[in-house]
C-alpha cells in the first residue's frame, strides 16, 4: 500500500485516537500522546501511538490503568479500521522509569 | 497446564519482582518477550488441536508437527488480513494484539538502547492474557479457520 513512502498520519485520525486515549487514561495521569508515521521491526510502515503517562496514579490502581489503557487500544484500532487505515496501529504506553533494583 | 499459560505466569513474576524492591531491567525485557511467546505458543496450541485433535489416540508427531508450522512473520502478514477476510471482531482484536507484542518482543530482544518501565511492562503482559482469552473464547470453527489461514498457504489459479 505504501511502497516507496510513508505518508503523514491523517490529522482526523490522529484527532480521534488522542481523544480516545485521553477520554480513557486523563483520570490516571495522561500526560501527552505522540502520533507519527513509522517503521516497524521488519521495515513496514506502520503508525506509532505513544501514550505518555505521568505515572502519578496509585499503585492499587495499576490493574484499573492497564485495563483502561487495552480498553481505549482496542477502541483505536477499531476506529482505525472503520476510517479505512491500512497501516497497523501500534500503541505504547509510556511510564517514567522507576529506579531499578540492584543485585 | 499449557506452556502459553505457564509463559504468562512466567511473564507477571518478572515484572512483579521481588519483594525487597523494583524489577531489574533485564526482567523487564524478558517480561515483555515472554508475553510475546506466549501469544504465539497459544495460537501453535490451538492450530495443533483443531488440526489434529484432541483424543488421546491422536499422533504426537503430527501434533507435534502442526505445532511447529506457525512461523513469526508470515503469521504477522496474515493477520493484516483479517479483517478484510470476515474473521469476528474477537479474533482480529486476537490478531491486532499479536502483532503489537511481536513488535515490543523484538525490541526487547534486539534493540539495546530500548526501555521498559514496569508500568509498560504490565501493560503488554496483560495484553498478552487478554489476547489469548480472546482466543480461547473463540467459536471452534472461526478457531480452526484461524489456524488453516496460519499454517497453510492458500494457493491461487
Amino acid at each position: 500500500m505504501y511502497p516507496d513512502a510513508n505518508p503523514p498520519v491523517p490529522a482526523e485520525l490522529a484527532r480521534e485516537i488522542e481523544a480516545i486515549e485521553h477520554r480513557h487514561l486523563d483520570a490516571f495521569g495522561l500526560e501527552r500522546v505522540d502520533i507519527t508515521a513509522a517503521h516497524d521491526h521488519d521495515g513496514d510502515p506502520v503508525i506509532l501511538v505513544e501514550v505518555h503517562h505521568t505515572g502519578a496514579h496509585s499503585a492499587n490502581e495499576d490493574d484499573r490503568v492497564s485495563a483502561e489503557a487495552l480498553a481505549a487500544d482496542k477502541e483505536v484500532w477499531e476506529r482505525a479500521t472503520r476510517m479505512g487505515e491500512s497501516r497497523f496501529v501500534h500503541i505504547r504506553h509510556k511510564f517514567p522509569e522507576e529506579e531499578e533494583e540492584m543485585a | 497446564m499449557r506452556l502459553a499459560d505457564d509463559l504468562v505466569e512466567t511473564a507477571q513474576n518478572l515484572v512483579s519482582g521481588s519483594a525487597a524492591g523494583r524489577p531489574r531491567h533485564a526482567n523487564l525485557r524478558r517480561a515483555v518477550s515472554t508475553a510475546y511467546y506466549a501469544v504465539f505458543h497459544a495460537l501453535a496450541h490451538h492450530c495443533a488441536e483443531r488440526l489434529v485433535g484432541t483424543s488421546p489416540d491422536r499422533s504426537d508427531a503430527a501434533w507435534t508437527q502442526a505445532y511447529r508450522a506457525l512461523d513469526h512473520g508470515p503469521t504477522k502478514e496474515t493477520f493484516k488480513q483479517l479483517s478484510n477476510l470476515g474473521f469476528p471482531a474477537d479474533l482480529q482484536y486476537f490478531g491486532r494484539n499479536f502483532q503489537d507484542l511481536q513488535e515490543e518482543r523484538n525490541r526487547a530482544d534486539y534493540d539495546p538502547i530500548a526501555r521498559f518501565s514496569r508500568g509498560e511492562a504490565a501493560i503488554l503482559v496483560q495484553r498478552a492474557r487478554e489476547a489469548i482469552a480472546y482466543l480461547d473464547n473463540a467459536p471452534r470453527r472461526d478457531q480452526t479457520a484461524l489456524a488453516v489461514l496460519v499454517t497453510m498457504k492458500e494457493r491461487r489459479p
